[in-house]
């Protein structure tokens, strides 16, 4: 309660205020593209990049945030914080990773990292302005994960754009997640390769802030 | 699973012998833990009559936690089953690990729940 009233306080606040530096948050399930995308955009504009990025699952395991990152949108200039946050999870199993070289240990340790950092990540929905939903394109969004998110930033009134990522990728299909939150605006996009992230931009500068 | 005694509330492991010689107090039925309906719990306290355990004791958490059936995550060697729904609605931070170890985030509980706000930070047993 007294969280979601600071949210509100913050962004009246803001309008009064007419701050241009926005807090996003970029929030989504595991292996959706999230720091590849945080990544890009501060490689574009700032020439450093935030995290590393792995097919590993829960590769991003502590919140990552880098600040005052100015992008030109054509018609201004948009300053924002990035908040790269872990994956969302609703099960983290250690014998996943295992598949991928580690022992015992290390996935175990790993796991509950992981699951660390889906708290850390949902305790930040009470610091973040707006939030980047990012899903992954090539895989079905009607997940309990993506559900819940979606739920849950609508009840904090937190103003939300759903990316679909990896329209790079043969089979992708961002209509599927257009079709599942026709209630949201989502923008089609390729972090890897920045197909489309002008139009991000400019739907962050219209709808964000 | 611990066994709570019905009169007094005291909690026993689950291998401890004073589950058949009977509570210290006395009285031999116990009810033993898992996770409850708020219903469920209820029922139980009427049906037993147990008396609320003012202390802040360990049973008195652990009892409040099943009655409220506030679990976040759920832990197993390794595993672990997050119930983001509840984590994501601001409900206290409540962990079950591994043979029977309950972790409780004590900010959480002071930002969130009032009536819990005034136990541990971590308990173990």
């Amino acid at each position: 309660m007294l969280g979601s009233f600071k949210n509100v306080l913050r962004r009246i606040l803001r309008v009064f205020n007419k701050k241009k530096i926005i807090q996003l948050g970029f929030y989504g399930p595991v292996n959706a593209g999230k720091t590849t995308l945080a990544n890009k955009i501060a490689k574009d504009w700032l020439g450093k990049e935030l995290g590393n990025v792995s097919e590993i699952p829960h590769e991003t395991r502590q919140v990552q945030k880098i600040e005052n990152v100015e992008v030109s949108t054509g018609s201004g200039k948009l300053s924002m914080n990035i908040v790269d946050m872990p994956g969302i999870a609703t099960q983290v199993d250690y014998k996943r990773f295992m598949g991928f070289g580690m022992d015992d240990e290390e996935a175990k340790t790993r796991a509950k990292e992981a699951t660390k950092g889906v708290i850390e990540a949902i305790k930040w929905l009470d610091n973040v302005d707006a939030v980047l939903v990012v899903m992954d394109s090539t895989v079905d969004p009607y997940t309990q994960v993506n559900v819940t998110i979606i739920g849950n930033l609508e009840a904090r009134g937190i103003p939300m754009i759903i990316i679909a990522n990896k329209i790079d990728i043969k089979g992708s299909k961002p209509d599927a997640i257009e079709s599942a939150f026709p209630q949201h605006l989502v923008v089609p996009i390729s972090a890897a390769t920045g197909k489309n992230l002008d139009e991000l931009y400019k739907a962050i500068e219209n709808y964000l802030t | 699973m611990p066994h709570k005694c019905t009169k007094c509330g005291k909690v026993y492991q689950e291998n401890d012998e004073r589950i058949l010689r009977g509570c210290e107090c006395g009285n031999r039925m116990f009810f033993y833990f898992r996770k409850l309906t708020h219903e469920e719990a209820e029922k139980i306290e009427r049906d037993s009559n147990a008396k609320k355990v003012k202390s802040e004791s360990l049973s008195r958490v652990i009892n409040d936690i099943e009655k409220d059936a506030i679990w976040n995550i759920k832990a197993g060697d390794g595993i672990y089953e997050i119930d983001l729904d509840s984590l994501m609605s601001r409900e206290p931070l409540i962990v079950e690990g591994d043979e029977g170890e309950y972790l409780v985030s004590l900010s959480s509980l002071f930002e969130l729940k009032k009536g819990l706000k005034k136990y541990i930070d971590i308990i173990k047993k």
